[in-house]
C-alpha cells in the first residue's frame, strides 16, 4: 500500500475528528449558559436536600409514566435527602402534550402540581386516546381539589404557556433529546433503567461524600 | 461471476448510505454521549456493562465508514464496516422482537434530530445492509478516491 494512500486516510480521519471536536465546543450543554426558571413550583422532597434530581418529562410519554415508580422508590429510600424538580419537556411528536402540560402548570399555580401530575400519568392511557381531553383535564382538576374557575381560565393563559416553553428551552440548552431525562446534581441519566442503576448509585455516592465531608 | 451493476446506481447507493452514516454518527458524536447510552440501556438484550462502550464507539465507526463511503476511500473496507453496523442493528432489533425483549419507543439512531421507531429503523437498516453488501461485492470505482490512487500508481 502506498504511503500517500495511507496518509490520505489519516488526514480524512483527522479532519473528521477536528470537525466533531469543533462542533462539540459550540454545542456542549452548559449549566452556566442554560437559564433554569428562577422559581419552580414543581419541587418534591426536602427543598434544602443536598441532592437534586431534575426531571425533564412529557405527560404523553409512556416511559415517563413508568419512571414514576423509580422516582417514588428513591424518595422512599432517601427521605429528606433528595429533592425532585420537574421541568416540562413536551415533545413535538405528542399532539396532546401542550394542553396536558398547560393543565399541570395550572395545577402548580394552585399548589397542587404533584397530585395532578400523578393523575395525568395514572390516567395516561385514558386521556391520550381522546380527541379533545380538556373536559377530562377539568374533571381531574375537580378530583384534585382545584378552583375550577381559575383552572379553566388558566388553561388558555399565554403566560402559562410561556413558562412551559421556558422549561422546554432550559432542557434544549442542556441538549435533552428524549424523555424522561434526569440530572442528578448535574449528571445526566436517561430513562428509568439508567436512573435505577447509575442514578441511584450517584445519589448514594453524593450522600456518602457529604457525610464524610461533614464528619471531617 | 458477479453481474456488474450500473456505476451510477453504485454512486447513489454510496452517497445514500454514506450520507446517512455521516449524519447519524455526527448527531450522536456531537450530542452528549449519555443521550445515546440512555437509548441503548432501554434495549433489554444489551448487557448494561457494554452500553457505555457501544455509545462511545459506534458514532465514530459510523462517521468513519460514512465519510469513506462518500469520498470512496478504502471502499470495500468501508462498505463491509457499514454492512456490519447495519447488520448488527438489524440483529438487535429483530432478536428483541422475536424474544419479546424491551425496545425503546425511538431507536436513538439519529439523536434528537429525527426520531424513528424500531420498526422504521429495521426497514432502513435492512435496505442499508443490502446496499452496502452490494457495494462490497461490486467494488465500484466511479468517482472514488480509490480510483485516483490506482490511476496515479499506474501513471
Amino acid at each position: 500500500m502506498n504511503k500517500k494512500y495511507v496518509l490520505t486516510g489519516v488526514l480524512l480521519l483527522a479532519a473528521l475528528t477536528g470537525a466533531v471536536l469543533f462542533a462539540r465546543q459550540y454545542s456542549r450543554p452548559s449549566k452556566t449558559g442554560a437559564q433554569a426558571p428562577a422559581v419552580s413550583l414543581k419541587i418534591k422532597g426536602n427543598r434544602f436536600a443536598a441532592v437534586t434530581v431534575e426531571i425533564f418529562s412529557d405527560f404523553e410519554c409512556p416511559a415517563c409514566r413508568l419512571a414514576m415508580a423509580e422516582e417514588a422508590k428513591i424518595l422512599a429510600d432517601y427521605p429528606e435527602k433528595v429533592r425532585f424538580v420537574f421541568y416540562h419537556f413536551p415533545l413535538s411528536s405528542h399532539r396532546l402534550s401542550p394542553v396536558a402540560h398547560q393543565a399541570a402548570e395550572c395545577a402548580a399555580l394552585q399548589g397542587r402540581f404533584w397530585p395532578y401530575h400523578d393523575r395525568l400519568y395514572d390516567q395516561q392511557e385514558t386521556w391520550t386516546v381522546r380527541g379533545n381531553p380538556v373536559e377530562t383535564f377539568i374533571e381531574y382538576a375537580r378530583e384534585t381539589g382545584l378552583d375550577l374557575d381559575r383552572f379553566a381560565a388558566c388553561l388558555s393563559d399565554p403566560r402559562v404557556a410561556r413558562d412551559i416553553q421556558n422549561d422546554r428551552r432550559y432542557g434544549d440548552a442542556l441538549q435533552v433529546s428524549s424523555t424522561p431525562t434526569f440530572f442528578v446534581n448535574g449528571e445526566r441519566f436517561i430513562g428509568s433503567v439508567e436512573l435505577a442503576k447509575g442514578g441511584v448509585e450517584r445519589i448514594g455516592k453524593l450522600l456518602e461524600e457529604k457525610s464524610v465531608g461533614a464528619a471531617s | 461471476m458477479i453481474k456488474k451493476i450500473s456505476p451510477y446506481f453504485c454512486l447513489v447507493a454510496r452517497l445514500w448510505v454514506g450520507g446517512l452514516f455521516l449524519f447519524s454518527g455526527w448527531i450522536k458524536a456531537v450530542e452528549p454521549y449519555e443521550n445515546f447510552r440512555g437509548v441503548l440501556a432501554q434495549y433489554g438484550l444489551l448487557p448494561a456493562a457494554l452500553t457505555p462502550v457501544i455509545a462511545q464507539v459506534v458514532p465514530w465507526l459510523e462517521l468513519s465508514a460514512g465519510l469513506f463511503l462518500v469520498v470512496g476511500y478504502a471502499l470495500p473496507l468501508a462498505a463491509l464496516a457499514a454492512a456490519m453496523l447495519s447488520g448488527s442493528f438489524v440483529t438487535l432489533i429483530a432478536l428483541s422482537f422475536a424474544l419479546g425483549a424491551p425496545v425503546p419507543l425511538h431507536c436513538g439512531c439519529f439523536g434528537s434530530a429525527i426520531q424513528l421507531s424500531p420498526v422504521q429503523i429495521l426497514v432502513l437498516d435492512v435496505l442499508n445492509s443490502i446496499l452496502t453488501l452490494t457495494l462490497f461485492w461490486q467494488r465500484p470505482s466511479f468517482l472514488t478516491l480509490d480510483r485516483l490512487f490506482v490511476k496515479s500508481t499506474q501513471a
